[in-house]
């Protein structure tokens, strides 16, 4: 079976990944009226966009020194499996989030597709992090998908106090 | 903030993502004929998944002296809770239920991809929560193969189109 991505698509993948967070959190936060998850979501765009510059940066690194798939990777395993994601399978990376928050109507529905996209993004880059040598930054990426484990902490917490609200609420 | 598992209901967990995974499978297979060897294939594989975590669980009961849970600052945890919260993935409810209202064998494949997902989305934070000693190694193998499972599943979704 033919592999059709490369080490830097899958980098430009990841990029376009953080971008689509950024977009989609500061959508979301210009959409709500609760300060307080305003600020949540801020923060959480600002921690993506550091991301996208982690894998730019990468990238940068990877194409200076011609690493290639190959040399990571020699059964194409995770190869496979980053294609098949990119595929779209099971996310469209091409999707632009921030259009799909049209379609989400409650603050719930938000938090929901934000813990979505968060497990979404963890399991691209666990495929992406067989991709990276050490020096290019193995453990960097380590660092993004534990940050985006917290972002779903996080995310999680708001969703939690918001049906604690709603039961005491009936 | 209190720590809200031990290491020994983190493994069961484990267990019963993996025991949810092997049920849907089976049912999954019984439904859709046209795809239900590949389902059983992987329903056995969760089978042993589920026996390699029932194993961790039991080898770390036995061991007092030394730390097998690794987690500071509780961050872990926190991932961990939040992905056992019923909003997050419900490990309570049957995933037999989400059958019936699956129509097509490219849905079943669809959904069941969504399972490995949040399997793998799960296993990442309890490798992190686990010491090399008490098995961080083996968590990373199951991973890899529930990876290899969405490659499977995309494999034969495109087979049937």
């Amino acid at each position: 079976m033919s592999i059709s991505l490369n080490a830097i698509e899958v980098f430009e993948i990841a990029e376009r990944l953080e971008r689509n967070s950024v977009k989609f959190y500061r959508k979301a936060a210009e959409a709500l009226t609760d300060e307080n998850l305003c600020a949540i979501l801020l923060s959480l765009s600002e921690f993506e966009k550091g991301h996208e510059k982690n894998y730019a940066n990468m990238r940068k690194q990877i194409s200076a020194k011609e690493w290639s798939i190959a040399t990571f990777d020699p059964e194409n395993e995770m190869a496979l499996y980053l294609q098949k994601i990119a595929d779209s399978h099971i996310f469209d990376p091409e999707k632009d989030p921030a259009e799909q928050l049209k379609d989400k109507g409650t603050i719930e529905d938000i938090l929901n597709f934000a813990i979505e996209s968060e497990k979404n993004s963890i399991i691209f880059y666990l495929g992406l992090k067989n991709y990276v040598p050490v020096p290019a930054g193995k453990n960097k990426v380590d660092e993004i998908i534990n940050e985006e484990m917290s972002h779903i902490a996080e995310l999680n917490l708001r969703l939690s106090a918001l049906k604690y609200i709603e039961r005491i609420s009936i | 903030m209190g720590m809200p598992f031990d290491a020994d209901e983190v493994f069961e967990m484990a267990e019963q993502i993996e025991r949810n995974g092997a049920k849907f499978y089976r049912a999954a297979a019984e439904k859709f004929p046209e795809v239900s060897q590949l389902l059983l294939e992987l329903a056995a594989m969760e089978d042993r998944h589920e026996k390699t975590f029932a194993a961790m669980r039991e080898e770390l009961s036995g061991t007092e002296a030394e730390p097998i849970v690794f987690d500071p600052d509780g961050q872990a945890q926190m991932y961990l809770q939040a992905m056992a919260d019923d909003h997050v993935f419900n490990l309570k409810s049957d995933p037999v239920n989400q059958l019936g209202n699956l129509d097509t064998p490219d849905e079943v494949l669809k959904t069941a991809m969504g399972l490995e997902r949040d399997s793998i989305a799960f296993y990442t934070g309890l490798k992190e929560s686990v010491s090399r000693k008490a098995g961080k190694d083996k968590v990373e193998g199951i991973i890899k193969e529930e990876m290899n499972h969405i490659v499977i599943l995309s494999q034969k979704m495109e087979a049937l189109k």
